[in-house]
């Protein structure tokens, strides 16, 4: 399946290319879940800590849709 | 160690030693359990009962990083409750150097009466007559101040707002560079500041007597650590420099809880226009500066110089919770606009989020359209000249609600909730719900907690088990204000467990005694204590620790929650 993921803040450095406006297209296995899919972006948890599916935050246990667009940002602390 | 009175009735200043009950207080902790036990609850806010505590945090004016926070307290002329509000800058350090726990403002001067308060580097104080700034905003005020009494002075001060006693003013601090461009914002503190007849506090930053450290060498080694896993932290050492607090423009939005429209979307249409990369990218393009450093000892620089298209400078730190306040209740989405409503803001003495939640109210209420950033700027010089609708902004989206009869106000105990939307993530409907402060996302951040994607199983849209984290939020966070340090440097402490070791070190080191974790939660729930003791006393029973009715009623779009939190799940927040 195909999901289009869009990287916020300074994810989107390591991607040489990386077009903000567009995003990018990922190829994934059927039933890949969140963890896979940063896994295969090489983004570790301290790097990419909030992952929203199509507009609804996601664990990382969650399973992908073909099709969707993926939201990829940096974990948040503070207040 | 030294408590100096300033009672502003008698035009006396006396210099104490601190009191036993004090001892080993500092910041928040201090303001809060000195208001507990020396004001009298149901006293006017703006009367001479009522008392301003400036008190530095217990690590300020030490070698330390990131220990520039100051905690104000008095009882609050918005929430009618205690109130802590804090503010970063370079005046905690300074009076932390000059070796002074804490300035306490009394009494009142006379009608139409105005004094600055000059502490010098031997920390000795004057009242000097300031009746030529009546009425000054605040940038000119610093400007000849540091012209009249030298650069190297930090200063607090209020604007226009707070000599008018408006419940939304604030008090300002001066960055680094001078300029008053950071705000003790919340509850309307620059208000009794203005009530005493008070304009600004002027302080030396060549103290060279801060008080001795019980341990010198265990201090410095973890004082070292401490530093490096602060740099070290990607949070802090990377993203916080690179992108400022407006990295959180995405993210919540994202999880559909950025309140727009005045809290009548969950997402605004939009964002990317505002968000904090677009707000680097804008400032790179112009020559203005991020990475910047705000306060004294700051090693994070989450701090921004906002510049307009020739270059020129228009406002230092264009935060998340202004750029949401103005811009997303607003529906403003223009960085030039909201960067022009954060300087008014600042130079008039107002809090911003009280202030453009203010405006998004009256816009809701049908007063201005939606998104008229020229409407918004009209409605701030309002304030300045004193009619009756910029009475009504400047006293705060209650006020606001009362004038034009418009039911949708975004409160708790009066104040505007920040740029969270409690029906989008539950825990903090608790935090805003139940904090003595009134709605304070500060006063426990639960936002992390609730969208990360590892190591947790919070659900943002449900109430499952978010009194419980709301809870230990707002307990380690009470504790945390009584340091003086930066909140952004915390992370580093809670992952890193040589770095929240050395915290505790660093604390024992200061104070000569040894410290555990359990230690540093007793003091949080001691503090805590005191301000809702104060508040009961003062009229603010459980009925208060509620979020205002249309929260509980309008589903926010887009996915359509109310609060769903009880009011019995509301009051078990504080079993203690």
């Amino acid at each position: 399946m195909n999901v289009k993921v869009k990287l916020f803040g300074l994810l989107p450095r390591r991607f040489p290319g990386y077009n903000p406006e567009q995003g990018m297209e990922v190829l994934l296995p059927q039933g890949a879940r969140v963890k896979d899919l940063l896994a295969r972006l090489d983004i570790s948890k301290e790097e990419g800590g909030i992952v929203a599916m199509n507009g609804l935050v996601q664990k990382a246990d969650a399973e992908l849709r073909d099709g969707s667009v993926v939201h990829v940002f940096h974990p948040i602390a503070g207040g | 160690m030294k408590f100096l009175r300033v009672n502003m009735t008698e035009k006396s200043i006396q210099a104490e030693d601190v009191p036993q009950a004090y001892l080993g207080l500092g910041g928040r902790g201090l303001t809060s359990i000195f208001i507990d036990a020396e004001v009298t609850p149901t006293c006017d806010p703006l009367g001479p009962e009522n008392k301003l505590i400036f008190a530095p945090g217990l690590l300020s004016g030490t070698t330390l990083i990131n220990t520039s926070r100051i905690s104000i307290g008095a009882k609050s002329p918005l929430t009618g409750g205690i109130k802590e509000s804090n503010v970063g800058g370079t005046v905690s350090a300074a009076l932390g150097r000059l070796g002074i726990t804490a300035i306490i403002v009394e009494g009142k001067a006379p009608q139409g009466e105005l004094y600055l308060l000059k502490i010098d580097e031997n920390a000795e104080a004057r009242l000097l007559p300031a009746l030529g700034f009546k009425g000054t905003r605040t940038y000119a005020l610093v400007e000849t101040l540091q012209k009249d009494h030298g650069a190297k002075n930090g200063i607090l001060c209020i604007g226009p707002a707070g000599e008018n006693q408006l419940a939304s003013a604030s008090i300002q601090s001066t960055d680094v560079d001078g300029r008053p461009c950071r705000a003790a914002g919340r509850g309307g503190l620059g208000a009794v500041m203005g009530s005493k007849g008070l304009k600004a506090l002027i302080v030396s930053q060549g103290g060279k007597h801060p008080d001795a450290l019980a341990d010198p060498e265990a201090f410095k080694g973890a004082a070292m650590i401490f530093a490096k896993a602060v740099k070290e932290h990607p949070f802090s050492g990377q993203l916080m420099p690179a992108l400022g607090t407006a990295m959180l423009v995405g993210p919540i939005n994202a999880a559909g809880a950025f309140p727009s429209f005045n809290a009548t979307q969950g997402v605004l249409d939009g964002w990317e226009r505002i968000s904090g990369e677009k707000l680097a990218e804008t400032i790179k393009a112009r020559g203005g500066k991020s990475g910047h450093m705000g306060c004294s000892q700051c090693i994070i620089h989450c701090s921004n110089e906002f510049v307009d298209a020739q270059g020129k400078y228009v406002t230092a730190a264009l935060e998340y919770e202004t750029i949401w306040a103005t811009g997303g209740m607003t529906g403003i989405t223009d960085l030039d606009s909201i960067a022009r409503m954060d300087f008014l803001c600042d130079d008039i003495g107002l809090d911003t989020m009280n202030t453009g939640v203010a405006i998004a109210v009256a816009m809701d209420a049908g007063y201005k359209p939606f998104g008229d950033a020229q409407a918004a700027i009209e409605m701030l010089e309002e304030i300045v000249k004193g009619t009756e609708l910029g009475k009504a902004i400047g006293n705060g989206p209650v006020s606001v609600g009362k004038h034009f009869n418009h039911h949708r106000v975004p409160v708790a105990k009066n104040q505007s909730i920040a740029a969270y939307d409690p029906r989008g993530i539950q825990g903090m409907a608790v935090t805003y719900a139940t904090s003595p402060m009134g709605a304070d996302h500060t006063a426990g951040w639960v936002v992390g907690q609730n969208l990360a994607a590892f190591g947790g199983k919070l659900d943002p849209l449900s109430p499952q088990g978010q009194v419980e984290v709301s809870r230990a939020a707002q307990i380690a966070t009470a504790a945390f204000d009584c340091t003086g340090l930066c909140q952004f440097a915390a992370t580093a402490a809670n992952d890193v467990p040589e770095a929240g070791q050395a915290l505790l070190t660093l604390l024992g080191a200061k104070l000569g005694t040894a410290l555990t974790q359990e230690d540093v939660n007793a003091l949080g729930v001691r503090v805590i204590k005191a301000e809702r003791a104060f508040n009961r006393k003062a009229g603010l029973t459980n009925k208060a620790d509620r979020l205002a009715k249309f929260f509980y009623e309008e589903p926010l779009p887009p996915h359509n929650k109310t609060v769903l939190v009880s009011d019995e799940e509301m009051d078990r927040t504080f079993n203690f």
